[in-house]
Formats: structure tokens, C-alpha cells, sequence
């Protein structure tokens, strides 16, 4: 499984932050996305129903979605009261907040179902039965007040409550003067000291008999502890879903036609760098691979964006894997059993190892986790780059051996080792800088430094397994503009 | 009598100079003075108030007692404390250490514990709640360390409570009291140019108008013999200090801050810059509405009520600070 780190390196964590969520709940559910496991295609296939519906509604109903979302804003999070229903008295404030969500169930359930979706095991009620318990006066007003009506002692007691304040109030009751204060009242013989220790009581029993109702109310409540649970859940539920759709539309992402026997991404894009590209003023090329089990091997120029290739189908199958449109022209995958990416980005100081030894370890434990697999997704970046390059090639090679004999995996390897490709069951490469261009590109540096991105083509196309890496790290020494001093030294 | 003097003020902050002030008893005469005049009052307070005793000084305070139908903005934690018959308005989502800050309507008469937010800009929104919800008159209960309270886009007048348990010398208590009214009664600035906002000092010479974040930049401009030094955001003692490097060049020069509750100078750094310049102004005002003075010290170095008062009254007269000054002693007995 990839970390937190990785999802972050891979722009999944940027997929995520650009999903517009309503309500905490649907926040909680996209903070950790689902992943579908293999045998939950059939979940995952009624998912991307969900989103395609969505999507409909989003192009085809706007106003009636934009209805939708208004409503769906104010709902909080409140699955902690609800389940305390029945196990405490709840407090005012917990019963204020189930009254505001049962009010705001009310006005969601009809402008949901007048929508017409069709969406699996998403159903939203109104709870009406459990609005008259919390509001038996049926004003649906959005406050809370345990009502007089509850109960009659309740009703005398604030009644008298009532009296006894207009009496104070005559007095003109200062209660700042409360120690030398023995007054003398216009109305009648009480003293203020009297009247006041009536009031005291009195607010003593309403609080005990106001406490007394809460706790009916709580248990009564119980009875729709269920169903409060069921459409809160259903509401946190139809929020991320929404969010995932209205995200796809406005990315012209697509759903992709998984649990297939194929495996072909075309035109794929991430949305992350493409982000960070377009504030340098350039645009993502967009990646394309067909997979097969076995090891497919990646070679081509430093900078030529091998690494963004692996990250980005990294991404969009993790996407597809967690129920989520996938940014690609199309996309068909199979289910995988988890994903797995081994890259620089490691983090292996504080474990006290070596960047290789950190790295081998990885790469070791991956390779037992993955052994009774039947389809996990491995994407080596750049393996064994720590090492000198006679051995890091050998032992690329060796991990291309590897997994074509498996024959589970479907291995992405990206190296500029030689004579690894020859290996694999398929062969890309990144275009990198073409021969005719190398003169125009120094002679344009000179006056353009962003020269290089220019002539750099950071398109994937597949290539003959015979062919080795291309040799333009010279090429490209001399294009970022070292010394004239280290370059005259250059020797190949 | 206080309350004659808020006037059209909606929205008022009580400030209390130190704890046991006097600012409870004060808000509970204002409290009774709006029930009798039919306003529908509001009331909140940063930081936390009301308290039986006093959580510092463990002294017995007076608590603050509402009628029905006043509205309250108080940390959810604090509804229990009090004995009102409540209804509950609004959750606000503005959270403290007590709990989320709770709008309810007093449904019968009662004590209540008030705690609201601690941030200025929670309690603009809370105001504003407020008012959305009825209330006609706001008060909000404070302490003078929470300054940003006299900032006019919180509220529109400002009652300073001072007494006793402030210093055992009363000669402190009253040149500091008034020290800070004088901050509170400074006079409104009139810019005759267009201000850049984004800069931190900007002067006035005439026609022309020089801003920059550095002092030094103003000096050309100073030198001409500018109308005014306009600083943004905070003027501490740090600030006063850069602009004291110039204070041969300020003679006819007003210093004006945006609004008293930037003025976070000691008296002794005021008191400096006053010498060199022509005088101190604001670009906002909020209006003094009066000083409040408690002869009672919680900590037992009471002060002769009429020399209190009297002392205060003379200070506030030297500074040409020109505020009712009411002792809240009296205003209980009345």
C-alpha cells in the first residue's frame, strides 16, 4: 500500500484536496479513500455508477444539484449524540443539534428524490416521527426549548418561575447588592431575600424536571437511532460521491472499465503537475501504456519525465481503485491487489540505512507481500540507481526476470540501465531530445535558458526491446550550462 | 444614569481596567436600566465572566443577572452554570476551551456565567448574530488587556471601569485609568489626501503624500514640515522608538493611528512622542461613554469614596479628557 508520503509524491493527496465537500462527514470519508479490493468489484463497479449518474445530474440538472448542495451545507456531524440516544440524557445543545439535522433531513429528502437518481444505497428519509418527539408542539422551529407541553409539574413550575420574576422585577431587584441588601418590597410583605431563595429553588426543580424530560426525549429517540444513522451516513455518503462527480466533470476526467483483462491507459494527465507545470508556463504531456503481466520496462533521458510517467499511472490506477473517475482519454484496467511504488522519494535516514540498503529492504518486503498476489501493480522508479552501474544493472535486470516469471505482476520498470529492456514483455520510451535538435538547442541556449523544455519531448512511445537508453546526459550537462572547465574533462 | 449616557451607541464594550473592577455591577445596572426601556439585549464577552467567585482571586463577585428575553452568546460548557429557563437559538461553531459558543434566549429571569469567543473577529461575527437574531442593544463584557474590545469595528462605545483592586496606590490607578481614557477621546483625524493602505507609515506634507514600510524613506518628507504621520496596524513602544530617531522633524506634526485599540504604547513612550509632535489623533473613533470607578478593592486596600472619585475626575480634567465619571458604589445603592 502506498504511504502517505507517496500519495502525496504521486498528487493522489492533491485529488483529494481538490474534491469540494459540503458536509464533515463526506470530509471524513475522502480523507481516507476506499480502496476496492479484489473481490469487491462488484462494490466498486456500483460506485462508479453512482458517479456517472452524478455526473448526468451535474451537466444535465444544475439548478436542482445546486438545490441539493445549499441543503447540504448546514449538516454536521453529529453520529456522537445519535448514538448516545438511549445510553444518557443528552444535553440542550446535543438535542438542539439532532432537531436543526431532522429539520434539515426534511428539506433534503424531497429535493433528493425530486432529483429522480437513480443511485445504489444512497436513500434519504425524513424522520418525522422522530421530529415530533423532539418538537411535540410540531412548530418545527429552529430552536430547542424542552416544550411545556411534555409535562404539566414542568409547566406549573415555570409558570410560577414567571410570576416570581415580574415580583423581583417590581422590587427592583439589584443583585449586585445581594450581602447588604435587606429590602423593603412595594409589593405585598415578601422580602427580596425570600423571593429570591423561592427563585433559587425554583430554578433548581426546573432544571431537575427539565433534565427528567431530556432524558424521555433521549429515550425515546432510540427508537430512530437506526435510521438517523442510516441518512446521516447516507448524506456523508452522497457528499463525497457528489464531490467525486462534480470533480470528473470539471476535469474531463473518465470512469474506467475495470475488473478487465486488459490493461491500457491512454492520455493520461495529473492534475498536480500539470498545476506546478503551467506556473513555469508548460503544459503535461500526457502518458499513455499498455500493460502486461510481466515487466514493462521505461527507459529514456534524465529530465525526459520518466518519473512524472510512473507517478501519474500510479495516480489514475490508484483513482480507479478507490472509485474515482480517472484522468485519462480512457482507461481499462484490471483489479489489482494493491499498488506498490518504489522511488527516490524514500525516506530511509531515520531507519539509520543507506539509500540503497533503505531501498533493497523495501524492495524485499514488497516482493514477499506480492508473492500469493494474483494482480498487484509494481512500479520500480529508477531501482538501484545508489549502486554502480555494472551491478544496479544486473540487479534490474534480475527484478525484470523476476516478474516475468511470476507472471502475476504487472511491473512498470524505469531505468537507463542497459540491457534491461530486452528482458521485458514490453518496451517504452521517453522521446527525450531528438539528434536534429541537440545543435539548434545549444546554439538557443545561449540567449533562451528555458530552451531545453522546449525541445525535450517528454512523449511515450513503444519501442523495440533491442534498443538501449539513449546517451544524451552530456548532451544535457552542457544544456544546463556547466562549467567550461568540468565539461572540456568530459571523456565517453 | 449610565445608561442615559450610551445614547445611540448599539453596540457597547464594558472594559474593566483589572478583575473586581466593578464592571459586573455596572453591566447589571445597564442590564436592568434596558429591560425598563424595553430594549432587546444581547450579551457576550471574551474570555470568560460571571463567575460565582472569582477563578483568580477567589473573591465573591457579583454575577450577572438577566431578565427573560435577553439573549446570550456563552461557551456551551457554561449553560449549566447559570439558572435560566433557556431556549436554545444557535450553535455558532466558534469554538473555546468550554465548548462551541451557544446563542440562547433567556426564557425566564435567572443568572447566567457569560464566556464568548476569544478572538476579535469571533465576536464581530457573534455581534452580528446577535443582532440578526432581535437584539436591539449588544454588551460585551472585557478586560483591558483585551484592547482589540475598544476597536470600532467590534463596537461603537466603550464604558472603562476602574477601581481600587487596580493598585493600592490610587494615584497609579488614576493617571493609568485616565491615561487610557485619554487614548479612548482622542480627536477623529480627517485625512485632506488618499491614504495608501498597505504601507505602514504614511505623512501628509500639503498636497503631496509620502508611504513607505521604513521611517527613514518619510525623512525628505517630514523634513518639509508634514501635517501628519499616519501608522497602520500596531503602534507599540518598538514603533514610537523609530519614529523618536526623527523627533526633531515632527514639531506641527499629528501622529494618527487607525483607531485607539492600536495604540499599544506605554504612557512613557506616549508621553515622548507627545512632547516632540503636535498631538495624537485616530482615523476611527470609538466613543467613551464613561468611566466607572469602585472605591472596594478585592484585596482589602479600599480607597475613600470621595477621594477616588474626586482624584479621577481632576486627572481626567488636566488630560482635557472630558468623560462622566460615576462610582458604581453609588450606582448599586440607587
Amino acid at each position: 500500500m502506498l504511504n502517505s508520503n507517496q500519495l502525496i509524491s504521486i498528487g493522489f493527496r492533491y485529488v483529494l484536496d481538490e474534491l469540494e465537500l459540503l458536509t464533515p462527514l463526506g470530509a471524513e470519508l475522502a480523507r481516507h479513500p476506499k480502496y476496492y479490493a479484489a473481490d469487491e468489484l462488484c462494490e466498486l463497479k456500483k460506485e462508479q455508477d453512482n458517479i456517472r449518474e452524478l455526473m448526468r445530474a451535474v451537466i444535465e440538472d444544475t439548478a436542482g444539484i445546486n438545490a441539493l448542495m445549499r441543503l447540504l451545507m448546514p449538516v454536521k456531524d453529529i453520529r456522537r449524540s445519535i448514538e448516545r440516544c438511549g445510553v444518557i440524557t443528552l444535553s440542550e445543545v446535543e438535542l438542539f443539534e439532532i432537531k436543526r439535522f431532522l429539520l434539515q433531513l426534511r428539506l433534503i429528502a424531497p429535493a433528493y428524490k425530486a432529483l429522480g437518481l437513480a443511485l445504489n444505497d444512497i436513500e434519504i428519509e425524513s424522520l418525522d416521527g422522530a421530529l415530533d418527539i423532539i418538537d411535540p408542539d410540531g412548530t418545527r422551529s429552529p430552536s430547542f426549548y424542552v416544550s411545556d407541553k411534555n409535562s404539566k409539574r414542568l409547566a406549573d413550575i415555570r409558570a410560577e418561575r414567571k410570576k416570581l420574576d415580574e415580583k423581583l422585577r417590581q422590587a427592583s431587584f439589584d443583585p449586585t447588592a445581594l450581602k447588604h441588601h435587606t429590602a423593603h418590597t412595594d409589593s405585598g410583605a415578601d422580602s427580596v431575600d425570600e423571593l429570591l431563595s423561592r427563585r433559587t429553588l425554583l430554578a433548581a426543580e426546573e432544571e431537575s424536571e427539565n433534565a427528567r424530560l431530556r432524558g424521555e426525549i433521549s429515550n425515546a429517540l432510540a427508537e430512530y437511532k437506526t435510521a438517523m444513522t442510516d441518512n446521516i451516513n447516507a448524506l456523508g455518503k452522497l457528499d463525497y460521491t457528489l464531490a467525486k462527480a462534480r470533480l470528473a466533470c470539471s476535469h474531463n476526467a473518465v470512469i474506467p472499465v475495470v475488473g478487465s483483462s486488459d490493461f491500457c491507459m491512454s492520455g493520461m494527465t495529473n492534475p498536480c503537475f500539470a498545476a506546478s507545470l503551467a506556473d513555469k508556463g508548460r503544459d503535461f504531456v500526457p502518458v499513455s501504456l499498455r500493460l502486461t503481466r510481466g515487466s514493462t520496462v521505461i527507459t529514456g533521458a534524465n529530465m525526459g519525465g520518466k518519473s512524472m510517467a510512473i507517478k501519474t499511472l500510479a495516480l489514475n490506477c490508484m483513482l480507479a481503485m478507490c472509485g474515482f473517475a480517472v484522468f485519462a482519454l480512457s482507461a481499462e484496467l484490471p483489479m489489482m491487489d494493491d499498488i506498490y511504488l518504489l522511488s527516490e522519494d524514500r525516506e530511509d535516514a531515520e531507519a539509520g540505512l543507506s539509500s540503497f540498503g533503505g531501498e533493497i529492504k523495501a524492495f524485499d518486503k514488497m516482493l514477499r507481500e506480492t508473492r500469493s498476489m494474483a494482480a498487484p501493480l509494481v512500479l520500480l522508479d529508477e531501482f538501484a540507481r545508489g549502486t554502480n552501474p555494472h551491478e544496479g544493472a544486473a540487479l534490474v535486470r534480475a527484478a525484470a526476470k523476476l516478474f516475468n516469471s511470476r507472471g502475476s505482476a504487472y511491473a512498470v520498470i524505469a531505468t537507463h540501465f542497459d540491457g534491461v529492456a530486452k528482458l521485458a514483455a514490453s518496451h517504452y520510451r521517453v522521446a527525450g531530445l531528438s539528434a536534429a535538435s541537440v545543435e539548434t538547442l545549444l546554439h538557443e541556449l545561449a540567449t533562451d535558458p528555458g530552451a531545453l523544455a522546449k525541445h525535450m519531448d517528454y512523449g511515450l512511445y513503444p519501442v523495440s526491446p533491442d534498443e538501449d537508453p539513449p546517451r544524451d546526459a552530456v548532451t544535457i550537462c552542457r544544456a544546463l550550462g556547466v562549467s567550461k572547465e568540468f565539461e572540456a574533462l568530459i571523456d565517453v | 444614569m449610565l445608561y442615559g449616557l450610551i445614547g445611540n451607541s448599539t453596540t457597547v464594550s464594558v472594559i474593566g481596567m483589572c478583575k473586581n473592577a466593578g464592571k459586573t455591577t455596572a453591566l447589571n445596572k445597564l442590564i436592568r436600566a434596558c429591560d425598563a426601556h424595553g430594549d432587546v439585549l444581547g450579551l457576550t464577552s471574551i474570555g470568560r465572566d460571571g463567575e460565582r467567585s472569582d477563578l483568580v482571586t477567589n473573591t465573591k463577585k457579583p454575577e450577572i443577572f438577566v431578565q427573560s428575553g435577553t439573549v446570550i452568546a456563552t461557551a456551551a460548557g457554561l449553560l449549566d452554570e447559570g439558572d435560566i429557563s433557556r431556549e436554545i437559538l444557535e450553535s455558532t461553531g466558534i469554538s473555546t476551551p468550554l465548548g462551541d459558543i451557544i446563542i440562547v434566549r433567556a426564557k425566564s429571569a435567572g443568572f447566567v456565567q457569560i464566556g464568548g469567543p476569544s478572538m476579535t473577529a469571533g465576536l464581530t461575527i457573534i455581534r452580528d448574530r446577535l443582532k440578526a437574531v432581535g437584539c436591539t442593544r449588544v454588551f460585551i463584557d472585557g478586560a483591558i488587556s483585551r484592547k482589540s474590545l475598544g476597536a470600532p469595528q467590534v463596537a461603537d462605545g466603550v464604558i472603562l471601569c476602574s477601581g481600587a483592586s487596580y493598585d493600592v496606590d490610587m494615584r497609579k490607578t488614576v493617571s493609568d485609568t485616565v491615561y487610557i481614557s485619554e487614548l479612548f477621546s482622542l480627536p477623529i483625524y480627517k485625512p485632506s489626501q488618499k491614504l495608501p493602505a498597505d504601507k505602514k507609515y504614511c505623512a501628509i506634507a500639503g498636497e503631496s503624500v509620502i508611504a513607505a514600510d521604513d521611517i527613514s524613506e518619510l525623512a525628505p518628507g517630514l523634513k518639509s514640515g508634514a501635517e501628519s504621520l499616519i501608522i497602520r496596524g500596531a503602534l507599540t513602544d518598538k514603533t514610537a522608538a523609530e519614529i523618536l530617531n526623527y523627533g526633531r522633524l515632527l514639531g506641527g506634526t499629528t501622529i494618527v493611528a487607525e483607531d485607539a485599540s492600536r495604540l499599544l504604547l506605554t504612557r512613557a513612550a506616549y508621553q515622548k512622542l507627545c512632547r516632540f509632535a503636535e498631538g495624537f489623533a485616530v482615523l476611527k473613533g470609538t466613543k467613551l461613554i464613561a468611566v466607572t470607578v469602585n472605591p472596594f478593592s478585592a484585596y482589602g486596600s479600599h480607597y475613600d469614596e470621595t477621594a477616588f472619585s474626586s482624584a479621577m475626575q481632576n486627572a481626567a480634567d488636566e488630560a482635557y479628557v472630558s468623560v462622566p465619571i460615576i462610582n458604581v458604589a453609588e450606582v448599586c445603592n440607587a
